[in-house]
């Protein structure tokens, strides 16, 4: 900024731009007047997102890392709020049932997303070419995505039932005795990894169609040019321009698998026995069923811990190459 | 410079409606006077909530107090109503839940003493069933109303029985599981004892479970875990309980009700994850001939009660007491599905008067009991409309008078879930009985000494 060369200039200029002015000289104008001085107005703009973030997600972050350090037990509010360090965290980690819950979700993770990426590339390179009514088609697709998981969950659990279920009424046709999806508890996590194929394959469908559409032509007539298979174009150029959508899309559902809970809930509440009972639902059991809030929270963080390692994983083994040359 | 200015206001103004929204989170506009109207939360599927609703018309005209219920599945009923009383929100006036949960409501100041609201309006408490109405007193104090019996009792076809050669009902654990295999036929008549067998054709299965993990299977397992000397808690004095749940008896009991699914298919396979109603619909379809039932509601449904009339074995069933092998009496729990009036209710008053009504008005309680549900209030059973509607009362009424009273601990509604989940484990052969029994007593012990039980 100019210097001012006489005063005359100075006290023109603090005029012209009051938020200048020492605060003792601003006396008399309002708080409006104060605020909409330069030099606030961004903190004005921020405040309404920073006052709900710090009420509706810091505030709340931080409360249930405090309870998650304590004994609260919400059917018996008599007992206060004793401190206990990490008691919770080593009671989770030490609960047997706490590592087949991890397992089971590990489990139906890996089955359902390599499923629903392996069906959903397929589909979106079947929807990828010039076929008559693909507009109508990809709509039906994506169909499954657009129902709430409660409302799938639901209907799933009557389509799988074992004597009046359609599926299972096919598999009687073709002369095969059906298994018992929701009461078996080895078929159980299978009949759960069907539904939750049947609901998210049409979200790789969608991101990986983008990423075909998005690719550019040339390096595929070079390589027409040059005699390479449509085998070989698909390995060497498409996969590879396909992996950041890839990345994203395995990102999105794996971390949505991994706190599955929805699906599980309405069609097994986590049997039969305690089967399907994934890490959610163990912590929901803590906190709603038996009222440990502070160990179900315990176990919450411990599955966000696992979800990030997972997801940091997931990064590493996928980064965004370039395509060779 | 305006356009600034007008932008920072809109912000100023979101952060004062922000900050006023989190800061009184109490500030409700005022209403006009209104009607008061009380709102209650039962079990979805629940066949007293019809039968509830058809009554409510009777009492606002009595009285102008209109009543509104919500509906919800009974996995999440437990957990809405207990997070709405914890959080002191009064959006219930009455909570309608089963009262395993009763002794943790209520050292946990969730629900209202009704006591002095049983002397104010001279609540004829006399009148009910007398163990259901105990099982709703918690240290000498009434928490809650007894609205819907939930006694079980054993149902038997007793069409089927003849067919298969068998006169009476089994009244020991070895006649039940002859007469469950016998009752078991494939589609050739052929019961799982001949070797021609074909369990993949079952016509008809002799005991239908309701295996669904958690209480469904905990209250259809538990009569033969008692029938054949087993127990979950021995109660050693006042807020001393020992789990004895591993013991040989319990072990045994777990193996015949695991075998008769999966050695003798006297079950439907999708049973494992069978409630009340779906084994409730094998037996009144005719495909099922014996099953533990809820008394005398299910009993109603099997002989046509309102929402039922499809039953195709009315006047079939017979409803004994659940088997049990000597020197063990047959034994079933005191279920009863009370009526809570929470403490933050902003209604307590009229929803006490609405839950004393529907209990103890003889009218009531009779059209009630007519249509279908399982009123507490005695003269409603021995009332000539009743009787004609529903025959078999007395022999219901008979296993409810000697009913068992669960543990009156806070603690019994996740003991209850544990040992429900361990007869599902087994049932479903994730463990053998053995080991699922004895990691049960491991969790229930658990849950016993970090209450501070000092023998768990």
């Amino acid at each position: 900024m100019a210097g001012f060369n006489t005063c005359t200039e100075r006290r023109e200029q603090m005029e012209s731009e009051p938020y200048l002015l020492p605060l003792h000289r601003r006396a008399g104008r309002s708080l409006f007047s104060i605020l909409s001085e330069r030099r606030y107005a961004g903190y004005v703009f921020l405040a309404p997102a920073l006052i709900y973030l710090i009420a509706f997600s810091v505030y709340p972050l931080l409360y249930s890392v405090n309870v998650s350090l304590r004994q609260y037990i919400l059917s018996k509010p008599y007992l206060g709020m004793p401190w206990v360090g990490l008691e919770n965290f080593w009671r989770v980690l030490s609960d047997s049932h706490f590592h087949y819950s991890l397992a089971a979700t590990l489990y139906f993770t890996v089955a359902a997303v390599s499923i629903e990426l392996l069906l959903g590339l397929g589909i979106a390179l079947l929807l990828n070419r010039p076929i008559l009514g693909v507009g109508i088609i990809r709509t039906i697709v994506v169909i499954p995505m657009m129902i709430a998981p409660v409302v799938v969950g639901l209907s799933w659990k009557y389509m799988l039932d074992f004597d009046t279920g359609v599926l299972n009424y096919f598999i009687r046709q073709l002369g095969i005795q059906p298994p018992n999806w929701l009461g078996d508890a080895k078929a159980v996590i299978p009949a759960l990894v069907i539904t939750d194929v049947w609901e998210w394959t049409p979200l790789f469908v969608l991101l990986l169609l983008a990423g075909l559409q998005a690719m550019p032509q040339e390096p595929f007539e070079a390589a027409k040019v040059d005699g390479a298979s449509s085998w070989q174009s698909f390995v060497h150029l498409t996969l590879p321009f396909l992996r950041p959508f890839i990345l994203i899309a395995l990102l999105l559902r794996v971390i949505d698998s991994l706190r599955t809970f929805d699906i599980p809930f309405v069609m097994t509440a986590g049997g039969p026995g305690r089967a399907t009972e994934f890490a959610s639902l163990y912590a929901y059991r803590q906190a709603f069923s038996y009222y440990y809030v502070s160990v179900g929270i315990a176990a919450a963080f411990i599955i966000l811990i696992v979800i990030t390692l997972l997801s940091n994983l997931l990064v590493r083994a996928l980064p965004m190459q370039e395509v060779e040359e | 410079m305006a356009k600034q200015k007008g932008t920072i206001a809109v912000c100023l103004l979101i952060v004062v409606g922000l900050l006023a929204g989190l800061l009184v989170p109490g500030a409700a506009p005022a209403m006009a006077q209104e009607p008061v109207t009380i709102k209650a939360i039962m079990m979805q599927g629940g066949g007293w909530v019809g039968v509830t609703r058809e009554l409510i018309p009777d009492f606002t005209a009595k009285t102008g107090i209109n009543v509104e219920i919500e509906e919800q599945p009974y996995g999440a009923l437990k957990d809405k109503a207990i997070l709405e009383m914890s959080a002191k929100t009064g959006v219930y006036d009455i909570v309608v839940l089963d009262t395993a949960w009763l002794a943790e409501f209520a050292e946990a100041g969730y629900v209202a003493d009704l006591t002095p609201l049983i002397e104010k309006y001279k609540t004829p408490v006399d009148g009910y069933l007398p163990p259901q109405a105990q099982a709703c007193v918690h240290q000498g104090k009434y928490y809650a109303l007894p609205f819907e019996i939930d006694t079980r009792v054993l149902g038997v076809n007793m069409e089927m029985a003849q067919a298969a050669g068998i006169t009476e009902p089994p009244k020991t654990i070895d006649e039940f599981v002859d007469a469950a295999i016998r009752m078991t036929l494939d589609k050739n008549g052929k019961n799982p004892r001949d070797p021609d067998f074909d369990k993949d054709n079952i016509v008809q299965y002799g005991f239908v479970h309701t295996g669904l993990s958690g209480p469904y299977i905990a209250l259809d397992f538990a009569p033969f875990m008692w029938g054949m000397g087993g127990d979950i808690l021995r109660e050693n004095g006042p807020k001393d309980f020992t789990v004895v749940v591993d013991s040989p008896e319990t072990i045994a009991a777990l193996t015949m009700y695991t075998e008769l699914l999966t050695k003798w298919h006297t079950s439907p396979p999708a049973s494992t994850t069978f409630e009340e109603n779906q084994q409730c619909d094998v037996l009144r379809l005719g495909k099922g001939a014996m099953g533990i039932l809820p008394s005398p509601s299910h009993a109603g449904h099997l002989n046509g009660s309102l929402g039922f009339e499809d039953t195709k074995v009315k006047g079939k069933f017979k409803f004994v007491p659940t088997p049990a092998n000597p020197p063990n009496k047959p034994k079933t729990r005191t279920g009863i599905w009370a009526i809570f009036i929470p403490a933050d209710s902003k209604h307590i008053d009229e929803a006490f008067q609405f839950a004393q009504w529907i209990t103890t008005d003889n009218e009531a309680a009779v059209k009630y009991a007519k249509l279908g549900g399982a009123s507490p209030w005695m003269a409603a059973w021995s009332h000539p409309d009743v009787t004609a509607v529903y025959p078999f009362l007395p022999e219901v009424m008979e296993v409810m008078l000697v009913s068992w009273a669960e543990p009156p601990i806070p603690e019994w509604g996740q003991i209850r879930q544990i040992f429900g989940e361990m007869a599902s484990e087994a049932l479903t052969q994730q463990k053998t009985p053995e080991q699922a029994v004895k990691d049960a007593a491991e969790r229930m012990r658990q849950v016993l000494k970090d209450a501070g039980y000092p023998n768990p």
